[in-house]
């Protein structure tokens, strides 16, 4: 039986490369910095007296497009490794597993991303091994020449690349400079720029973590350097083969927001995309983090999901961690500061966490109906007086005006996280007590008027109940405060239920239930006239059940607005038709509506 | 948690997608953090649904629908399952086709199956759902579940409701088709299949049901579905011997109620009372002498009664002969009276009330709901159901 090999289009695996693999063309200064670097990493290898290591990267343009030039002085290739390396796609010169793991290329594939930018790699390389140079040239059709070079070079590699038409344009002196600025930001070896403009050491940076000694105004200094913007805070980050800062943003972040950090492997950048590794809740942090230990992915521009990962998330997550515990015990005004910066953040944090709970909730601000209190504010209060919360805010803005004058403190917990960490508060703190505002809270607030009034108000009240009943809406008689409140609308718990159906559309499966007071008018939703309110008093005067009705209306839709129900059709044109009858009443003299 | 996890991100209205935002981190987490917010959910359910069908955000509409069921059917709230079947009914009818005209390309489609579903736990246990009415409504159910997807839930019911009536064709016809459709079932594992016990039961089937037991006890279950031990209660050993033992009683059949409860019951080395079958966990316990937890069962006792309008009619013909069955229990034990509160049966002078007055009173209760029922649907034998209660607690004779 024959066997045949497959062939491989070189021109598709560089498309592919192009559209599936890297995000942007760039990556090619990437990897041929990549190369530069794990080359001279195996030259100090082989030679423990190698010390000057220099990478140089050479510009210049010329009438067709640009010529670029990446030199290093690290281990070069020999005769076999060129054809071994060079010339097999997906072969890396990085093969046994131990001298893998010292560089970031793996893959084989690093210099055939140069065929996103040009048709031609040009490599001069002499291995320290040798004196004789090799030049090889391969072009994008997959076809190379090998050739001896006459002339002596030195020991190293250079690649020589072509820039033409748009790509030309695309990489000028200063976008290759930037370029290499990123990528190579936190790489030891000098990186040489040497342009027809700039010449120039792109990468020497001063990095605090490599200092004996580094002060926070280093490092401070060091996060507004790197990201262009002041902190409030900075975390060292340090574990096994991890270092590097978080800072703490001076503005307000939401879990939302998209956070660029600078992640480097092996102090080669690749990713500014952190959602694997800095925990979510940290979202109010900048990171500038060096990885030793993590698995690139093929483009490395990512990291592989595996346990290396999770071991370095989870190092990052306890020193950010460790770090809000040091500041509880060491600086509670710093924390106090950081909490009131990034309150929505750390309450998300707040609801995972038992110990993350008991650290900030003292210092997170709720809203109350006694304006902002923080959490130390709402436990002491609990001990003198009944604290109850709301789930919804349009529930809270209904109850408050309510509670004026009663002392008791209602808390808006209709903003995210917030009903959540107040359900747990009594887990955490004992002798807490903190309830939900529900439907039977009401029966506290409002009281039983006095006989007299209701004697007075009993006529009224029988119009406005058959004024109210196509509206799905009960009415009673209360007294409450303030007395300046009308009246107050409280929807039932099956509202919607009545709105939406009548007799007539309930299918036959519906008929026999009967459900008691759940089927009460309106699934329960009723208004409650103040009998402490001087206007309600005086609707007792009114004798004409179509005036007591429309007023009965008014009121009504009053209650709604007051509290930001939504006015569906049937409603407005009730507002409409009411105000309008109104209006014609005053208009023909005929009642005394009171004060 | 409730809902998919990335909706509110789709809406643009901002008080609707905080309320479905609230309602995602108030289920996020285990059942007992639903039960804790159970109030505050439904409530803001009901909220997303007036927002949303004012928004005719439709598909947010219906899943909040299908999520408020599910939640009432959790918490054993049958009349708002009722109440929103009769919403879902009018709402499907005006706004479904229209608002999903690919509705088979959307996850839509299985919420149809999913939500007939949860209407379906609380109507096959209403006396008010009277024969004609099932057959009614099981007709609708499954055109939509052919229609929708998801067609096994359907079977699935079938078979519950061939248990409740003991009939076997009803059961075989369950069976066949559930085993059908089968591959088409995303969720939990026991939970869907659990249902095949009572054909198991019902044709004389005893030991594939215990080798069915075993095989779910011992998670040796396919490797995909084995999440559900992570997730599931239904597939915690106590709660599935907890549904077989029901299902020995529901058949009428008290050989294999005492069968299992001697051989898997009575060996569990844990059970917890909790969820759907705490009454099951009294009852055996009842049977088992085990009078340890007494005073929680007095207070249930009490919660049973003061719940029923929230029962179905199968719930308090069950509760009923439950509580029928083990105040005879505990005064056959020695303890002839106690202190409980039930509405009409009022306490002696010294506060107690005879353990024997306790069990004619839930007895009465057990009958005056048993004939309705049985009146409502010719399937069920009220009588055989009572004797049952009786045989299985190991009362015969004693109590005429």
């Amino acid at each position: 039986m024959e066997s045949y090999n497959f062939k491989v289009d070189l021109k598709g695996i560089i498309r592919l490369l192009s559209d599936n693999l890297y995000s942007s063309d760039h990556v090619f200064l990437r990897e041929l910095l990549q190369n530069a670097v794990d080359a001279i990493a195996a030259r100090k290898k082989a030679d423990a007296e190698f010390k000057e290591s220099r990478i140089t990267v050479t510009y210049r343009r010329n009438k067709s497009g640009a010529q670029l030039t990446f030199a290093d002085n690290g281990i070069g290739l020999n005769q076999e490794e060129i054809y071994t390396f060079l010339s097999v796609i997906g072969q890396s010169s990085k093969r046994s597993e131990t001298v893998r793991n010292s560089f970031i290329g793996q893959f084989g594939i690093g210099l055939l991303s140069c065929f996103l930018v040009t048709n031609e790699i040009k490599v001069i390389t002499r291995s320290v091994t040798e004196e004789k140079g090799y030049q090889w040239v391969g072009k994008s059709d997959g076809s190379y020449v090998v050739t001896e070079v006459k002339k002596k070079v030195d020991a190293g590699t250079q690649i020589h690349l072509r820039l033409t038409g748009s790509k030309a344009d695309t990489f000028s002196e200063q976008e290759i400079i930037n370029d290499l600025s990123e990528y190579g930001f936190l790489i030891t070896t000098p990186v040489y720029f040497d342009g027809e403009e700039q010449k120039k050491v792109v990468n020497s940076n001063y990095i605090p973590w490599r200092q004996p000694f580094s002060m926070t105004d280093d490092m401070m200094n060091f996060g507004e350097e790197v990201f262009g913007e002041s902190f409030f805070d900075v975390v060292p980050l340090i574990g096994d083969d991890i270092r590097g800062y978080a800072y703490i943003s001076t503005r307000q972040t939401s879990a939302g927001t998209t956070v660029r950090h600078k992640i480097f492997l092996k102090n080669m950048f690749v990713t500014e995309d952190g959602k694997d590794l800095i925990p979510k809740w940290a979202f109010f942090t900048k990171c500038i983090i060096n990885l030793e230990d993590v698995t690139p992915t093929a483009s490395r521009e990512g990291f592989t999901k595996n346990g290396k990962l999770m071991k370095a998330r989870n190092q990052i997550e306890k020193c950010i961690f460790d770090y809000f515990i040091s500041l509880s015990q060491y600086d509670v005004r710093k924390l106090k500061q950081i909490t009131r910066i990034h309150n929505v953040s750390i309450k998300s944090l707040v609801v995972e966490n038992e110990q993350i709970f008991k650290l900030f909730f003292p210092f997170l601000t709720f809203p109350t109906n006694q304006g902002e209190l923080t959490g130390f504010q709402i436990v002491d209060a609990s001990k003198k007086v009944p604290v109850h919360y709301c789930a919804d805010v349009d529930d809270f803005r209904r109850i408050c005006p309510l509670l004026e004058g009663t002392g008791s403190l209602l808390v808006n917990g209709g903003y995210i996280y917030d009903t959540s960490i107040l359900q747990k508060l009594p887990r955490y703190y004992k002798n807490v007590k903190v309830e939900a505002f529900e439907d039977q809270s009401y029966d506290k607030l409002l009281a039983e008027p006095s006989r007299e009034i209701r004697k007075e108000l009993e006529q009224f009240l029988i119009y406005a109940e058959n004024a109210l009943k196509p509206y799905h809406c009960g009415v009673s008689l209360k007294s409450f405060s303030p007395a300046a409140l009308q009246a107050l609308y409280i929807p039932g718990e099956d509202s919607f239920f009545a709105e939406t159906m009548d007799e007539s559309s309930l299918s036959g499966f519906f008929e026999g239930f009967d459900f008691g007071e759940t089927q009460e008018t309106g699934g329960g939703s009723r208004l409650y006239l103040n009998g402490n309110n001087s206007f309600i008093r005086n609707l007792a005067q009114i004798r004409e059940e179509e005036i007591a009705g429309t007023i009965a209306q008014i009121i009504y839709i009053q209650a709604l607005l007051a509290g930001r129900y939504t006015l569906d059709a049937k409603k407005m044109e009730l507002m409409n038709k009411s105000l309008q009858k109104l209006m014609e009443y005053a208009i023909m003299g005929g009642i005394d509506l009171g004060e | 948690m409730m809902f998919h996890e990335d909706i509110a991100d789709k809406i643009a209205d901002k008080e609707l997608a905080a309320a479905v935002r609230s309602v995602q981190k108030l289920t996020d987490g285990e059942y007992d953090l639903y039960n804790q917010n159970e109030a505050v959910i439904m409530k803001l359910l009901k909220k997303i649904l007036r927002l949303s069908k004012k928004e005719e955000e439709w598909y947010l509409y219906f899943y909040t629908l299908y999520e408020l069921m599910y939640e009432a059917v959790r918490c054993g709230d049958n009349p708002t399952v009722v109440k929103y079947a009769e919403v879902y009914y009018k709402d499907c009818d005006l706004y479904m086709d229209k608002a999903l005209p690919n509705y088979s390309q959307t996850r839509m489609t299985y919420m149809n199956t999913w939500t007939y579903e949860q209407i379906f736990s609380a109507y096959f246990q209403y006396h008010q759902i009277n024969d004609a009415k099932m057959d009614a409504f099981m007709k609708k159910f499954e055109k939509a579940a052919l229609k929708y997807g998801k067609t096994a839930g359907y079977y699935e019911c079938e078979l519950e409701l061939g248990v409740l009536y003991r009939d076997s064709d009803m059961l075989e016809h369950g069976k066949k088709n559930f085993e059908r459709y089968e591959h088409e079932i995303t969720g939990c594992y026991v939970c869907s299949r659990k249902p095949l016990f009572g054909y198991y039961l019902c044709n004389g089937q005893r030991k594939t049901a215990e080798e069915f037991y075993e095989t779910i006890v011992q998670k040796r279950i396919p490797k995909q579905h084995r999440w559900c031990y992570e997730y599931c209660e239904a597939a915690e050993a106590d709660d599935l011997c907890a549904y077989l033992l029901q299902t020995g009683l529901r058949l009428c059949r008290p050989e294999e109620f005492r069968y299992f409860y001697e051989k898997y019951w009575l060996k569990l080395p844990e059970k917890k009372r909790k969820g759907e079958f705490k009454t099951v966990y009294i009852f055996a316990d009842a049977i088992a002498e085990n009078w340890g937890q007494m005073r929680e069962d007095l207070h249930e006792a009490e919660n049973d009664v003061a719940e029923s309008m929230k029962n179905t009619t199968v719930d308090n013909i069950e509760f009923g002969l439950m509580w029928w069955c083990y105040f005879a229990l505990l005064d056959k034990s020695g303890v002839h009276e106690v202190a409980i509160d039930l509405p009409g049966l009022a306490p002696k002078e010294n506060g107690k009330t005879d353990c024997r007055d306790i069990s004619t009173y839930f007895e009465k209760r057990a009958d005056e709901y048993g004939m309705k029922f049985a009146q409502a649907r010719a399937k069920y034998d009220y009588g055989l159901m009572k004797r049952t209660y009786r045989e299985c607690a190991g009362l015969y004779g004693k109590l005429d």
